[in-house]
């Protein structure tokens, strides 16, 4: 492989041990997924940041490469952690655990990763525009970054994503390239107009067409940003596919269609029976556009006392959401704002008779193999209904 | 890519974690979950079902067609190596990200795209030396 001269001295060890490694990591993936080369990048996005996902074997590796001198060299930001910093006891978490996720927060805070813990890090900051190469793992941002904002990211993972951070490079493969091309047509026969609409399309899609960059053709939909957020968080769940397309070639390429029929099967697996208990909305998290709408539906109203609403969003999000008033609102209804974390990665326990109701078909799928609760999809609208007094 | 020539047994793969030993074949059909399917203080196969339930990957050479599942299992053969708990190399036809990126950060030697063939030939027991510099599987004794 061709090496620069900068990469030749880091696998020297001349940039230090965790820089070495780093590179060996995105070689190696270069070398078995992609063109065998490499491309510098402008930002990475870390997952892997919940004491639940990475355990202690995470700390132990995050541990090693913090001492043996591991820094990044791109901005770089974090995916969600297990619990809000300020309120963990939402989250059922316990000394153990809180000591231990602190501790993995202050690894990556070290090497100079930004404590953002969010899903949607292009809210707060880490804003990439078209043409940008990127390294970030999360697959809802990949997918989003990709598609929505037509930048280059592979689908990394969170050790290699963090090994690009430190490189600043990442492994060249099809999906830096304009190679990426759709491989398969998805015709969409039905109406697509809230998040969950969205969500769920993408969820079925990935299901129908699990590795497959599919070229999505609608026929009445209502976008938006926060929508097609939604789309791609659906669809990075069930596909491996890094995104999607909304227009370009579709010569020669196999057809799908996806009718109401296959909608009304993810529908009808996660359909609401009996009053939910917890009700669960930021998944990804809320831009602050969503929390305006929150609120307004939620003034002057009032959450069940058997029921509980979070909504959850980014730290920076949630400092917007307080200065415009928006908070005061939704904790006056009863309901909280819940930043740092999301459901899928908290230790939050629920019992076999607790009901959960949300709008993210991303939330549902992971947190049925978390719970046996009953899990429930329903809009936005029918989320704040069920969760509000009557 | 089999040789049975003056009897060895052998096949070529690409070395992609270099490195180089020789050990026990742990030898499976169906991919393996690092994160859940192996206990991290010991090393032994939990999954049940799986045809190498309660073996143990420590100092053997473990052929997979590729791995499965989590990323973070990358971290657990991390964690399996620091504690030699972990294979000492692995052979995979066609590897997946979580198994590389194990290997790499773990040092632990990985030879990919070795033919489906060598998973039929060579079974559990036989002694095996990977030779990781030039993608070598070679059947010692079985």
């Amino acid at each position: 492989m061709k090496l620069s001269k900068t990469e030749k001295l880091m696998l020297r060890g001349n940039y230090g041990d965790a820089c070495k490694k780093a590179l060996e990591l995105i070689l190696a993936i270069a070398d078995s997924y992609g063109y065998g080369k490499l491309v510098k990048i402008r930002s990475a996005h870390v997952s892997g940041v919940s004491y639940k996902n990475i355990g202690d074997a995470g700390i132990d590796f995050l541990n090693d490469l913090a001492k043996s001198g591991g820094r990044v060299r791109v901005k770089t930001t974090m995916n969600p952690c297990g619990f809000d910093l300020d309120k963990p006891w939402l989250f059922n978490v316990d000394d153990h655990f809180f000591k231990k996720q602190m501790k993995i927060i202050k690894l990556l805070k070290s090497m100079g990763v930004e404590p953002t813990l969010t899903c949607t890090p292009y809210y707060v900051g880490n804003k990439p525009i078209k043409g940008d190469h990127l390294a970030w793992a999360e697959s809802s941002a990949v997918v989003y970054v990709n598609s929505v904002i037509g930048a280059y990211t592979n689908r990394e993972s969170g050790p290699s994503a963090l090994a690009a951070a430190i490189t600043g490079r990442a492994a060249l493969t099809k999906d830096h390239t304009d190679d990426r091309k759709p491989e398969v047509i998805v015709r969409v026969s039905l109406r697509v107009s809230d998040y969950l609409d969205w969500s769920v399309l993408g969820y079925t899609i990935g299901l129908m067409v699990p590795s497959q960059t599919p070229l999505v053709k609608l026929k009445e939909a209502t976008y938006s940003l926060d929508k097609l957020k939604c789309f791609s968080a659906g669809l990075g769940t069930s596909s491996s596919t890094s995104m999607f397309w909304l227009s370009g070639e579709d010569k020669d390429l196999e057809k799908v269609d996806v009718t109401s029929r296959e909608v009304k099967e993810v529908r009808d697996k996660w359909m609401l029976t009996r009053r939910p208990t917890l009700i669960f909305i930021g998944c990804p998290h809320c831009s602050l556009r969503e929390i305006k709408s929150i609120a307004r539906e939620l003034q002057g109203k009032k959450v069940r006392d058997d029921a509980k609403l979070l909504i959850s969003t980014s730290r920076r999000v949630y400092e917007k959401a307080s200065q415009r008033g928006l908070l005061d609102v939704i904790e006056k209804a009863g309901a909280h704002l819940v930043k740092d974390t999301c459901l899928v990665v908290s230790p939050i326990r629920l019992s076999k008779s607790d009901v959960l109701l949300t709008d993210s078909a991303k939330t549902a799928h992971y947190a049925e193999t978390m719970t046996n609760a009953m899990i429930a999809i329903g809009g936005r609208r029918q989320c704040l209904k069920e969760a509000l007094e009557q | 890519m089999s040789e049975r020539s003056s009897g060895t047994v052998m096949f070529q793969g690409k070395g992609i974690v270099k490195g180089y030993f020789r050990g026990e074949a742990l030898v499976t059909n169906k991919p393996i979950s690092f994160l859940g399917g192996v206990d991290p203080s010991t090393g032994i196969i939990l999954e049940k079902n799986h045809d190498l339930e309660g073996a143990t990957l420590a100092g053997r050479v473990l052929l997979m067609p590729h791995g499965k599942g989590s990323t973070v299992g990358s971290y657990v053969l991390y964690s399996l190596a620091k504690r030699k708990l972990a294979p000492g190399a692995i052979v995979t036809v066609k590897v997946d990200l979580m198994t590389l990126t194990g290997c790499v950060i773990g040092e632990i030697p990985l030879v990919d795209r070795v033919p489906e063939k060598a998973l039929s030939t060579i079974r559990n027991g036989d002694i095996v030396e990977v030779d990781a510099f030039r993608g070598l599987i070679k059947v010692i004794s079985r």
